[in-house]
Parts: C-alpha cells; structure tokens; sequence
C-alpha cells in the first residue's frame, strides 16, 4: 500500500434498487458516484433524505455490493463486511439485555477476543467517553445522549481504521448534540482516523467535518466537494457564532438548498 | 489528547458531567433536604396498606357471597331478553365452605389423592415441557426461514383456528386411556399458545441489531445466539407462562372426559355422586399447582429478563 493510495474510493458506483422483474420499476438510488478520500479525513456527507447517503455507507461497510463500479478500502474491493470498519447506526441500536460495558464488548466478543482483554478495552472506552460510573447500567436506565456514547464507545472498541456513521446524533435533542458533538469531535481529533460522517443537518457537517460532499437528490450525484478550513481542536460551542464558520455554511447551504426546494 | 487542555470550555464540559467527582452538594447535605422516613414507616409504605385492604375487601365479598350462599340463591329477578343469568340453584347442587374445607381435610392427608394429583401434575407437567420446547422451535424456524413459514404457515394457522378439544374422542381411542392421552391433548393445545408468540417475536427482532452484528463481522450463528435469543426471551417466557395454566387445563379436560386416574377422574365422579364441595376442593388444589408452574416461570423472568428496568413486564402476583 503507497503512502497515497486513499483510504476510500469510489469509481463510477451507481447502485439501482428493484427492476428485476419487467413489473417492478428500478430506482437508481445512486448514479455515477466518483469519489476519494485520503487516510485521516474527516468527511461529511449531506443531501435531501432518500438521496441514497445511508446506500453509500451500506456500501462502504460490505452490506450491500454496487451495481456498478468500485468500491475500494486502501486500494482492495470491498467484498463484505470488516472488523476493521466502524458502523454507527442513526439509532443507538443497543442491546436491551447487554450493560453499557458488554453492549462495547459486543463486537469483542464476536470477534473472540478473551473476557479480560474485552473488560479492558471497554473500560478504556467507557471512560473516555466519561461513562465509567455506568458500565453496568442497562440501556433503559440510561439517557439518549449517554446510549449514543455508549454506541459510539461500541463502533470504536474494535480499533477500526474507518468510522462510518450514519447521523448518529440525529435523534438527539439540541443541548444534548451539542455535548456529544464536542466530545466525538475530541475523540476524533486525538486518534485522526477517516471519517464518514452522513448527516442532514448542514451546520454540524460544517462543524465536525475537513470535507463536506453535497448530495444531489436521487438518482444521487455528487453535486458539490468543499474543503473546510477551520482551525484544529474545533470548540464546538464557539465555532459556532464564528463568522469563517458561517460563511462556510452559507456557501454550502446554497448548493444544498437547489436540491431540497 | 491534542485538544486545548485547560480551555474554560473544557473546564465548563468536565462540572457538567463529572457531578460525582466534585459534587455540588455532598450526599449528607442532600439527605437533609430530603424529609426521612422511619425504617416503619418505609415498611408500611411498602407493604402498601391500601392494595392490601382493597384485597382482604375482595376476599371477604367473594367469601361472603359463597357463605351466605347469596351466590346460589341467585337474583330471580334480573332478567334479560327471558334469560336469567344468575338463576337459583338446587341446595342439591350447592356447596358450601364449611364442606369444601371438610373435603380437603379429609383428602388432603390421603395418599390415593396425592397419588390422583400426581397424576395430573405428571400430565400437565410432561406436556407443558414439550409444548414449550416444540413450541420454541416451530417458532424459531418459522420465524427465521421465510420459506418454511411461506409452506407450513397457512396449514399451521388452519390446525390452529381447529377447536383442539374436538379432537379428545378421536385422541383416546388412539393413545388410550390412560396418561398418554391427556398428555397428547394438553400438549396440541399448548404448543400453539408457544409457537405463535414465539414466531412473532423473531420476525420482530430489531432489524438494526443484526446489522450492528453483521458489521462487525458476526456469523448467522452469532447473531442467533447473541441477538435472536436474548431478543426473544421476554416473549417465549410469557408464553410459557400462558402454556403452563393451559396445560393443566388440557390435562384436567381430558380426564374430566374419560380416565383411570387423576384429579379430573376425582372430580367428575364427585360430581357424578353430586358432590359439588368435591368438585370445589378440587379446583382449589388445582388452582394452587397452576399458579406454582406459572410463579416458578415468573422467577425465571426475574433472573433472565433483569435488563427490563421500568418497562411493563407481567409480573408475577405478589401476595
């Protein structure tokens, strides 16, 4: 592997849901999506809802092969699902059953690693993300905000070199994002691994991201690619009311805006 | 971590959410703000004296309306489209507390009426853990593999909307009888009231889960062990629940309808002899095993479903 082959590609992907019966109508969720991310970037991806954004990232995690095209991870097709990929739902999706600890320990556990070293790990992640007190709550007694961490503690437990995530903190109230987001983008910005961060709210793409990539409605297309050049560590709360920070948003919002009205 | 360590918006994030390493108010301030209750008046609270008083009130209506036999009197007067629902019955036909208790203190210490109840239990026993596990792998398959349950659904649901009881005459020139046959009854009954709940609750399985599973690298062995299992189990154990009283009943039928022994047996030749503070006993005695079966599943539930704080799980009445 060269030091320049990117750590995600995309060549000439279109992915056609259905039409395999002369009854039944194909929809191409995504058209000629040409696409390459360099190791360390963090990318966010926006667009209408339906523009086929989660199809990419369902893609990139080995769900679901292209219909055409390539899909390469550090210069290999993808051909199924990785250990070496972190999947994050929009929904926490965690098991009821399982304590915030074994909830991380889930993918440890799938992957055979021995208990002390998965009790190990999970306590390094629980604390990090500053859960530490409520490794052995189940996820009903815990909040919204805090079972998002406890899943993103859970995507990273198995050390993946890509962090897929699909508007994780969507469902989260507007106090509660905001905390979560600093402290994601901390995380993030102390292990510099890729990113693609799928997310509808264009403010936060703008926040978090190195890279934010507009998705046109469906058949999607990638309709614009937008470096953001805001400073590192970003302060969530006061990047905010910066005026680069919302001239970088006004720029994009322009572009999104032609495809949501 | 590169981040700005020591910026004020770190410091802000750390009292935020780090309350318990230096807290507000010490635990000892918090205790004085809250009034304290006696560790009897904690117990009465628990004990919950108005649940308990609205029990004994039932109790003693039920008790008083069997007593005075104000319940076999019945209401003559209340009419409905010419049908009177609670009609008077014969003293021939009427029971009474005093002699139900007398029946019991005269059958309870005799071993054939242990060895007719023995009878019964084995029945209802044997065909509850059959139903149960039948009944769990119906639904399992039919719930994972879609083709199964595309070619054996509508035959399934076809058995299962049959009155089952219908079948007893046909069942007891088959098995006999004896045991058997009871068994054979119960456990067509019950398996149903297991696979249905059963199959739903697989094809309910949260969708996200698996996928959560699958990108992580988790075999079909895997996620059924590690998602489709647990996922089910608060489903399988109120059917079981279900399947337990179910049984009994089942058993008790078809030896109500023709066999050697057990406490149907006992039963309906009380009845026959009409001795109806016989057929009270009994019902007593069967009542008590099947709320053991179904408290035994209930505890089972306390163990296994532990991870269901706050939600409406059934539980087990607590006396």
């Amino acid at each position: 592997m060269s030091a320049d082959t990117p750590a995600v590609e995309l060549e000439n992907v279109s992915l056609i849901f259905g039409g395999d019966h002369p009854s039944d109508e194909p929809v191409a969720a995504l058209h000629d999506i040409n696409l390459s991310i360099p190791t360390g970037q963090f990318v966010a991806v926006v667009g209408p809802s339906g523009c086929g954004k989660t199809t990419i990232l369902n893609m990139l995690s080995g769900l679901i092969p292209p219909t055409k095209g390539a899909v390469r991870r550090n210069g290999t097709e993808v051909d199924g699902p990785s250990k070496d990929i972190g999947y994050m739902l929009a929904r926490s999706a965690l098991s009821p059953w399982r304590t915030a600890k074994r909830n991380v320990e889930l993918g440890l556990e799938i992957q055979g690693i021995p208990k002390n070293k998965r009790s190990e790990k999970s306590m390094e992640l629980l604390r990090r993300l500053r859960l530490e007190d409520f490794a052995d709550s189940f996820p009903s007694q815990l909040s919204q905000g805090m079972n998002q961490r406890v899943a993103i503690a859970r995507t990273l437990a198995l050390d993946p070199d890509l962090w897929l995530m699909d508007e994780p903190f969507g469902a989260l109230d507007a106090q509660t994002r905001l905390t979560v987001q600093s402290e994601f983008i901390e995380l993030w910005e102390s292990e510099g691994t890729t990113v693609i961060f799928v997310t509808h709210d264009l403010e936060e793409a703008v926040l978090l991201a190195d890279r934010v990539i507009v998705i046109t409605a469906r058949p999607g297309r990638i309709k614009s690619d937008t470096i953001i050049d805001l400073p590192r560590p970003r302060i969530i709360d006061e990047l905010r009311f910066d005026e680069n920070f919302k001239q970088a948003e006004e720029r994009i919002w322009m572009e999104l805006r032609d495809e949501i009205v | 971590m590169k981040s700005s360590e020591g910026s004020p918006r770190e410091a802000d994030m750390a009292t935020s959410q780090d309350t318990e390493s230096t807290p507000v108010v010490s635990q000892d301030e918090l205790r004085g703000m809250i009034p304290q209750e006696s560790i009897w008046h904690y117990r009465i609270r628990k004990f919950d004296v108005r649940t308990q008083v609205g029990r004994l009130a039932v109790i003693f209506s039920l008790w008083w309306l069997w007593w005075s036999e104000t319940i076999w009197d019945g209401w003559d007067a209340i009419s409905l489209f010419g049908i009177q629902p609670f009609p008077n019955v014969s003293p021939v036909f009427r029971a009474s507390p005093g002699a139900t208790w007398e029946y019991l203190i005269e059958f309870l210490p005799e071993s054939l009426f242990w060895q007719d109840a023995w009878v019964t239990i084995k029945e209802a026993l044997i065909a509850f853990i059959i139903a149960s596990v039948l009944g769990v792998v119906a639904g399992i398959v039919l719930g994972n593999f879609q083709r199964v349950a595309k070619i054996f659904g509508p035959f399934i649901i076809l058995i299962n909307a049959m009155p089952k009881i219908a079948f007893l005459p046909l069942i007891l020139v088959v098995y006999g009888v004896g045991e058997m046959s009871k068994v054979v009854l119960a456990v067509i009954i019950a398996f149903f009231i297991v696979q249905v709940p059963t199959q739903a609750a697989v094809s309910l399985v949260d969708p996200d889960l698996v996928t959560v599973a699958r990108t992580m690298g988790a075999s079909n062995h895997q996620i059924f062990r590690m998602v489709t299992i647990p996922a089910i189990g608060p489903a399988i154990l109120g059917a079981m629940r279900l399947a337990a009283i179910i049984s009994v009943q089942g058993a008790v039928f078809g030896e109500i309808f023709a066999s050697k022994r057990g406490l149907g047996q006992r039963l309906i030749t009380s009845a026959n002899m009409l001795d109806y503070n016989g057929l009270f006993a009994i019902v007593f005695v069967l009542a008590v095993f099947a709320l053991i079966l179904n408290g035994a599943i209930g505890l089972a539930e306390k163990r296994f479903l532990r991870w269901q704080v706050g939600s409406q799980s059934a539980q087990v009445v607590s006396l």
